[in-house]
């Protein structure tokens, strides 16, 4: 393939860079199209050559100590790139989203080589510094947008701040009427590219009537900015090959913008493409989280196209090579004793702060023989209403803790763990409950144990987790990665020995919910049954019929 | 409406919000799970439950940022297997309910009636009969417990092996490779080895 050297031509003049080397301008022609400052362009995706990146035009330059045309774009986001994040948001046909926030992905610097083409986009915004576009213009605008994506937070906000990647916000807003007409008499107000599609394209030229274009009179907004542009002009070469990594599948080669354009724009593909193949697996979520976090993210996208499953299957055929199966270090023997910062557990920011945390209380309270296990209650009592009970019947003062039910437990039964003061008093209660019976709601007879706190077996392995006791040792040089890459929370791909085990253990689950049903029904009847004969006042009914995990 | 109803409503909106996450393994700690349900949504609190059982799996309540994303996890977690430091066992997830919630509100409007019956009193059969069958609800639970976790380990040992025994077998085929004697064999049979 041959490509022709195409027509490029710098316009208006801007002003000088800070360093000499630098000149901005307010417009270009390129390929037979002006571009001004402000517009909104079409920039071509390699990977996907029919829908181009949609950006707006920032500032545009001339590096004469390299002789390199520069232009500074800000991204429009596709729905479809940020997907994920728009579960719950109603998007309109054409709408687009504009990048803000801090990271990656906001603006890129880039050649003017790898633009497509003009593109009409109006702001929406009901934000008052907006001009608001006119029902005609909505109606010519390819796109319009209201809202925007913080790169950072991963968040969609209809409220936009007053800079967003460096330039004033009333750049970004649709220009003011006054300005258009001002600029009514330069050169062809030209936009509107239909289908843009690359090279050989058309283009279908309509009368500007919007307001993307024209730019602003004023270019002294320009002067903070452009020192930091000039000496970070590589970081966002590297930004740009990361921009499409982050937001497309990670392991195809990374090229920024339309390498094949000429040989000049590949010197941009910093080669993060290089070490992203290789390393493919993850990066460290301990460093730069979120870089990672909307790595991960958005590889997600790709997995199965009926549902957005995550793949990260790099990292399971990077590790071993041969099975896809890897683990933690289930079955290590020497494993640090379970633990679990219980001590935070009370200190949550409902605003409940025990003095001691409840743990260690129910530590001491074993041990001391003071703790009393409750159980037999309606699980929809609290921590204060066992409290009274005890209080109303043993004139006692105590600490109470409603267990809180796991999935197996009856949904009629619910346990408490109780704290009297001393031993004696245990004694006492736990007679009294023997001789006579506590009848709560005249239904339940509390049944009540001397405490026992069931901990796990602290060298238990938890059941379930493989590993490769070889492939352990071996691997322990890269440990940081296998760390990460067994770490990383994932939904397996079907074709890896850890999705069909995976599958056995969801048979295996839904076999005992199974199980656990039918006892449960078994239960209910038998209780049931048995205040029929005794002719209860009332029977239990079920009136919320809380849903077991079972399907 | 008074602040015990209030805080009761705001507890049950919180509810909706919350996902139920069990059977994880010990490793995981708030950060691997604010990691891992982030991918979905704006993970809001998250509690680990402390675990006063035999059984080493761990559950938490992770509070999401709206229903719709609690429900969509819930939904597929529970037809995709999901892991979560470790292979091949899956989290499970389900919605919160109240009684999973330790530091829950009471339920406004209640009222608790209590009377200790003693021997003498009519009703003091029928109490000891439902005594009894509470009792023995609580044993067949406890049974049925102890079997599922003999079922659970049954099958991570067959995984187990499962896996030793295939992973034994690849190794020997790269040994094979590797020391040369499948070179040598293939030459031998006039068979070309390469993927070509």
């Amino acid at each position: 393939m041959v490509f022709e050297p195409v027509s490029f031509s710098w316009g208006v003049k801007g002003r000088r860079g800070i360093t000499k080397d630098v000149q901005f301008y307010e417009s270009f022609r390129y390929d037979g199209v002006e571009y001004f400052l402000h517009d909104y362009v079409y920039i071509y995706n390699d990977e996907l050559p029919d829908k181009p990146d949609i950006g707006k035009l920032l500032k545009m330059w001339h590096q004469t100590s390299r002789n390199v045309n520069r232009m500074k774009v800000l991204w429009l986001f596709r729905p479809y790139e940020i997907q994920k994040y728009l579960k719950d948001c109603d998007i309109l046909e054409n709408e687009i989203f504009l990048a803000s926030g801090e990271g990656k992905g906001v603006s890129n610097v880039n050649d003017p080589e790898v633009l497509v083409g003009k593109c009409n986009v109006v702001c929406t915004s009901k934000d008052e510094r907006n001009p608001q576009p006119s029902a005609g213009e909505m109606k010519m605008a390819d796109y319009i947008f209201s809202r925007t994506f913080d790169v950072g937070k991963f968040r969609i906000s209809d409220k936009i701040g007053d800079r967003i990647a460096g330039t004033e916000i009333t750049d970004i807003f649709n220009k003011k009427i006054s300005q258009q007409l001002a600029k009514e008499g330069k050169d062809e107000n030209v936009s509107c590219i239909a289908g843009p599609v690359g090279k050989g394209r058309e283009q279908t030229l309509f009368k500007n009537t919007t307001g993307s274009k024209g730019f602003k009179a004023d270019n002294n907004r320009l002067q903070p900015n452009s020192k930091r542009d000039c000496n970070t002009l590589l970081a966002s070469s590297i930004n740009a090959a990361k921009k499409y990594g982050s937001l497309h599948d990670l392991s195809k080669p990374i090229k920024a913008n339309a390498p094949q354009f000429e040989s000049k724009s590949i010197a941009y593909v910093v080669q993060k493409s290089g070490s992203y193949s290789s390393n493919v697996k993850t990066e460290p979520y301990g460093s730069d989280v979120r870089s990672s976090e909307y790595k991960q993210k958005t590889r997600e996208e790709h997995y199965v196209e009926e549902r957005k499953k995550i793949k990260l299957e790099e990292k399971t055929t990077k590790i071993s090579g041969r099975e896809g199966v890897e683990a933690t270090n289930g079955k290590d023997i020497n494993k640090p004793k379970k633990q679990t910062d219980k001590s935070k557990w009370f200190k949550t920011d409902k605003g409940k702060s025990l003095n001691i945390p409840l743990e260690d209380k129910l530590g001491t309270a074993w041990r001391d023989e003071t703790l009393v296990l409750f159980q037999n209650l309606d699980p929809s009592y609290t921590s204060e209403d066992i409290k009274e009970i005890v209080w109303c019947t043993f004139g006692e003062e105590c600490t109470a803790m409603m267990r809180p039910r796991d999935t197996f437990s009856s949904l009629d039964n619910g346990q408490a763990f109780v704290i009297f003061h001393t031993k004696e008093i245990v004694e006492k209660v736990v007679d009294e409950l023997q001789r006579r019976h506590l009848m709560i709601e005249d239904e339940r007879p509390l049944v009540a144990y001397k405490g026992n706190l069931e901990v796990a077996a602290q060298h238990s392995k938890f059941i379930g987790h493989q590993s490769i006791a070889k492939v352990d040792l071996r691997q322990r040089q890269r440990s940081s990665d296998w760390k990460e890459a067994v770490g990383t929370s994932h939904y397996p791909q079907p074709n890896t020995i850890e999705y069909d085990m995976a599958v056995e253990w969801c048979l295996l689950h839904k076999q005992s919910d199974l199980w656990w049903k039918a006892l449960h029904e078994e239960q209910e009847k038998e209780l049931i049954e048995l205040k029929r004969k005794l002719n209860c006042t009332s029977i239990i009914g079920k009136p919320d019929k809380r849903e077991m995990n079972v399907r | 409406m008074s602040s015990t109803d209030e805080k009761y409503v705001e507890f049950q909106e919180k509810m909706k919000r919350t996902v139920y996450v069990y059977d994880l393994s010990p490793k995981v700690n708030n950060s691997v799970i604010r990691t891992a349900l982030g991918q979905f949504g704006d993970v809001i609190n998250i509690h680990i439950i402390p675990n006063y059982t035999e059984n080493i799996s761990q559950c938490a309540l992770v509070e999401m940022g709206t229903a719709k994303q609690a429900k969509c996890i819930i939904a597929e977690m529970t037809n995709y297997p999901f892991m979560m430091s470790g292979m091949p066992r899956p989290v499970r997830a389900s919605a919160a309910q109240e009684d999973m919630f330790v530091d829950r509100p009471r339920k406004p409007g209640r009222k608790l009636q209590c009377r200790l019956v003693g021997p003498n009193d009519p009703d003091f059969e029928k109490a000891t009969k439902l005594k009894e069958l509470a009792l023995k609800h609580h044993a067949e639970a406890s049974f049925l417990h102890k079997a599922v976790l003999e079922e659970e380990q049954k099958l991570a040992r067959k995984q187990g092996d499962a896996l030793d025994t295939n992973y034994g077998k690849y190794e020997q085929i790269e040994n094979v490779f590797g020391d040369g004697t499948l070179g040598r064999f293939a030459r031998r049979m006039g068979v070309r080895l390469a993927d070509d």
